[in-house]
């Protein structure tokens, strides 16, 4: 018998195993919790008597459900980290594209001249009248003279010299009335495939200058041909007439060369062109597919798009090459659409063709007294004049004509062209 | 309604039953199925007749008892249960063919489960076997431990428990033998400052007081939770409430404790700072035993009981 549950003492079996069960009246209930307050074995007892609770089994695991929140903020990380990654194999890879290089100063980062030719008029040919067109684009394109990588940078010229061509409507321009299947263009189909000229465009120190504008023109017709100089500076055409040609070649930051080329029959005349540098070259080209302005300079480059303007506002946007002058309303109400500028001297053409000079930059502008007959169709800014008597500006009539000019007042007749 | 007093028997105890409650012997011979296990209706209304005198038909044992609360007293118990248990006693061997069918196996994996040990549970299966068949004579008379279940609870929780207290009874036995662990036994570290005999003093009659105001189901609450380290889900598996009420209630009755042993010292003359920092004193400096206190109540609870409550340990 032990000495710990003594008879007479401690609760029976039944009595515990029914107050386990919770069945027995309070009274005994009560009597029962103060014994086994009091004596540890009845309570093991009691524990004891508790059937073991079964094994739950383990809840399946279930995905956790992912709230909105970490649904849609979970990827930041990830995609910040990629982005940083991303980032770095960026600028790593384009760390020695940016590098300037000691032999490569920074104008050699400049763009290089657009495909523009200067001389546009062929494609305006077609062009409807100015006023007529839907909202037109105004491309500008100002840069200074471009320099090769090899080239050390041009010493600065002074005064500018500025160079325009301007597309005009075709009512206006003088080769409107020759399209370009006409026998004027001096383009043959049905002579030899091999009569032709070809040539290549170079700078001073032998690189091909590409992009530059070739303009061929037969001497017995003011009709000439537009061609480009494609990215080695190579021009080449065919099917022309033999006999003598003016063949000009100019492009941004270069001088404009002409010269005159024979052209033999069944053979391709070579001329090639080894352009001087200039100090400042500008096209401004006016179409009528969207408005566009893109600007580019030695300091800076600039690109900007504008709303698509009517044309009798967008001569207002024009900048001109190294002024950045908006050409004021001139005093006919209409949109110029051609200027050209020495020094402070400006001279505009509107779209009816009147002439018009600015001598204080473009604030004021009065009317210049036409000595021509027919509409203004270009205007020409010449090199800076050698002596007071060399003409600083050049125009053409739609009739074509050609007028030279030195203050942009009063004009007389090219004596070359009479 | 017929009120009586127990323990007037001067009938036979099938007519005794009947004045008592109004029903029939035979009525709850025959629910029980006692005739399958062999007893007579006249063996199982004795039966009744002391269940029911021995837990006073459940009611108090100062208030008289009415005839339904007799009647719904034995309605209520485990009849066939009560019926196969006391023809075991009694060693009818239809009942032992029921019981070994029935309750062999659950009788063993419940010793298994009681020793978490096959080998030992198995033994204590047997060894329960052997005093279940009345082996254990008293001056040669057979007793059996199945002939006093009541039927109140289910009969294998008191299978289970009989298994269980036989358990504890040789777990405390053999607790003796146990050796010390080798190696020196570290010292508890002298306290810094030993609090003054007299506060020592009024310490353990202020903890004597407060644990002795305390109800059965708050004792038992501390003794489970602090002295025998029972979880939660023991505690409020044996006293049928939920864990967290289990919590909620020695949260608060320590909370409760505390306020009443520090109003008691206030009350035996200590400021309130005396009275904290006598309740910070080493429990080891105070000349009591918590353990022995926390279980100091009525020894005498189931004295009344006697000899016939447990006449099986011997």
């Amino acid at each position: 018998m032990s000495d710990y549950l003594q008879p007479g003492q401690h609760p029976d079996p039944d009595m515990l195993s029914a107050f386990a069960e919770n069945v027995l009246p309070e009274h005994e209930r009560l009597r029962c919790l103060a014994h086994l307050a009091e004596c540890p074995a009845c309570r093991e007892v009691v524990y004891l008597v508790q059937e073991p609770l079964p094994a739950e089994p383990l809840p399946p695991v279930a995905a956790e459900p992912v709230s909105f929140w970490k649904r849609w903020f979970a990827p930041i990380p990830v995609l910040s980290a990629a982005a940083a990654l991303g980032t770095l194999v960026l600028s790593v890879w384009l760390y020695p594209h940016l590098k300037p290089t000691p032999n490569a100063p920074e104008m050699a980062t400049i763009v290089k001249p657009a495909p523009e030719p200067p001389f546009e008029q062929s494609k305006a040919i077609d062009q409807p009248a100015a006023e007529s067109l839907p909202p037109a684009k105004v491309h500008v394109q100002r840069q200074p003279a471009f320099v090769p990588a090899a080239v050390p940078p041009p010493a600065p010229a002074s005064p500018v010299a500025t160079e325009a061509a301007v597309q005009l409507p075709a009512s206006s321009a003088p080769v409107a009335a020759a399209p370009s299947s006409a026998p004027a263009v001096a383009i043959n189909k049905d002579s030899a495939a091999t009569t032709g000229i070809a040539g290549t465009v170079t700078d001073a120190a032998g690189a091909p200058v590409a992009g530059a504008a070739v303009r061929l023109r037969p001497l017995s017709s003011p009709a000439g041909q537009n061609l480009t100089s494609d990215p080695k500076g190579q021009f080449n055409v065919d099917g022309l007439e033999p006999g003598r040609y003016e063949l000009q070649v100019a492009a941004r930051g270069f001088k404009m060369e002409t010269r005159q080329v024979d052209i033999q029959p069944n053979q391709m005349a070579r001329a090639d062109s080894t352009l001087s540098l200039g100090s400042v070259s500008s096209s401004i080209s006016v179409t009528a597919e969207s408005a566009q302005v893109q600007l580019s300079s030695s300091e800076r480059q600039t690109s900007a798009v504008v709303e698509p303007l009517p044309a009798q506002r967008a001569a207002k946007s024009i900048a001109f090459a190294g002024l950045d002058t908006v050409v004021a309303t001139l005093p006919s109400k209409l949109p110029a659409v051609t200027s050209v500028a020495q020094g402070k001297v400006m001279l505009a053409a509107d779209s009816a063709g009147a002439l018009f000079l600015s001598q204080n930059g473009g604030k004021t502008w009065k009317a210049v007294k036409s000595v021509w007959q027919g509409k203004v169709a270009s205007l020409v800014a010449l090199p800076t004049p050698a002596s007071s008597s060399d003409p600083a500006f050049r125009l053409s009539t739609d009739s074509g004509t050609i007028w030279l000019s030195r203050d942009g007042n009063r004009w007389f007749a090219d004596p070359s062209k009479k | 309604m017929a009120t009586t007093s127990p323990g007037s028997d001067a009938h036979s105890p099938q007519l005794r039953l009947l004045e008592l409650c109004g029903c029939t012997a035979n009525e709850f011979w025959l629910a029980a199925e006692a005739g399958t296990v062999g007893l007579t209706p006249e063996e199982f209304a004795s039966v009744l007749l002391s269940i029911g005198e021995k837990y006073h038909y459940g009611v108090t044992p100062d208030t008289s008892v009415t005839q339904s609360q007799i009647a719904a007293f034995w309605h209520l118990l485990q009849l066939k249960d009560l019926a196969l248990a006391h023809a075991c006693a009694l060693g009818r061997d239809a009942a032992w063919q029921q019981f070994m069918a029935a309750f062999k196996e659950p009788l063993t994996q419940a010793a298994i489960g009681i020793t978490r040990s096959a080998t030992l549970g198995q033994e204590l299966a047997d060894s329960f076997y052997s005093e279940m068949f009345g082996l254990n004579g008293r001056d040669g008379e057979r007793r059996s431990p199945l002939a006093y279940y009541s039927g109140r609870g289910s009969f294998k929780g008191f299978l289970r428990a009989s298994l269980a207290q036989r358990h504890v009874d040789h777990q405390r036995r053999n607790c003796r033998e146990i050796p010390l662990p080798d190696g020196d036994l570290t010292a508890a570290p002298a306290a810094p400052s030993v609090p003054a005999p007299e506060v020592l003093l009024g310490l353990g009659v202020s903890l004597k007081a407060t644990l002795g105001s305390l109800d059965p189901e708050e004792r038992f609450l501390l003794s489970s939770w602090f002295l025998d380290r029972r979880t939660l889900l023991e505690i409020s598996r044996t006293l049928r409430v939920h864990e967290a009420t289990v919590s909620r209630r020695i949260g608060r009755l320590t909370e409760r404790l505390r306020k009443e042993l520090l109003a008691h010292l206030q009350a035996s003359g200590m400021s309130l700072a005396a009275a904290e920092e006598a309740l910070g004193t080493d429990p080891r400096d105070i000349n009591i035993n918590l353990r022995s206190l926390l279980q100091t109540s009525q020894r005498d609870a189931f004295q009344e009981q006697g000899v016939s409550a447990e006449p099986e340990r011997t």
